[in-house]
């Protein structure tokens, strides 16, 4: 059964099984395990598959009159609009 | 403390009234989605519409993620793409549309279709977002 654990702080894994019986007789497995510490594919509209191109990119913003390049995550979904997704709704 | 905050508040709701010239802020990130307000000539009218202002203005962290989704559409969409975000906590939503661009003296301006939304209620603003060629600011009006 698939299973996602969580490693650290930002690293995910996730495994994943297939057995397949030949014959009622032999049986065959493969299991893969797949570890990332990528933030955008962690985001939740990514993950439920509801959009794609997740990517993070830097905006100016003037915090206090000062020059700030804020982080910004934003997932293109499948209509074409661009959601604009932070830190909250990861996981 | 009370009277000041009231009147602090009575200052927040001028100046976004009064906001004809540009701003680093999106008129849509503060005006909120009232459009009910009157005239300023009665306590029951200023206590009414301070009222107005704070139910129906984003709070600090939906005006915060409003703002970064007009400047991310800004920077990045082509003409004709929607960004948008939703606060499912608060209720409240915003969008942007990039409608046009056009240069202007040293720079370029977009037009956006921005909308915010707060308990249902939804606003819908036409504001430029402008940019000189030596500045990283976005700058915000009506026209």
């Amino acid at each position: 059964m698939p299973q996602s654990t969580k490693i650290g702080s930002n690293q995910y894994c996730y495994t994943s099984q297939t057995v397949q019986t030949v014959n009622k007789e032999s049986v065959t497995s493969t299991t893969t395990v797949k570890c990332s510490d990528d933030p955008v594919e962690q985001y939740v509209p990514a993950k439920m598959g509801i959009a794609k191109d997740c990517t993070e990119s830097y905006i100016p913003m003037n915090v206090g009159g000062r020059l700030v390049q804020e982080r910004i995550y934003a997932c293109r979904k499948h209509n074409g609009v661009y959601t604009v997704v932070d830190s909250l709704t990861m996981r | 403390m009370r009277v000041a905050n009231i009147m602090v508040s009575i200052l927040l709701l001028t100046a976004s009234l009064c906001a004809s010239a540009g701003t680093l802020v999106p008129i849509s990130a503060s005006a909120g989605v009232r459009t009910d307000y009157t005239e300023n000539n009665s306590i029951i009218n200023v206590i009414g519409n301070v009222y107005k202002q704070a139910t129906g203005t984003l709070n600090r962290e939906d005006t915060v993620r409003h703002t970064k989704t007009v400047i991310f559409a800004a920077s990045n969409l082509e003409t004709g793409l929607t960004a948008e975000w939703t606060n499912p906590a608060n209720g409240t939503a915003g969008r942007v549309r990039v409608v046009m661009s056009k240069p202007v003296q040293g720079g370029y301006c977009r037009m956006l279709f921005t909308q915010v939304e707060k308990d249902h209620k939804i606003r819908d603003y036409t504001e430029w977002a402008c940019k000189t060629i030596d500045s990283q600011f976005w700058t915000f009006s009506e026209r």
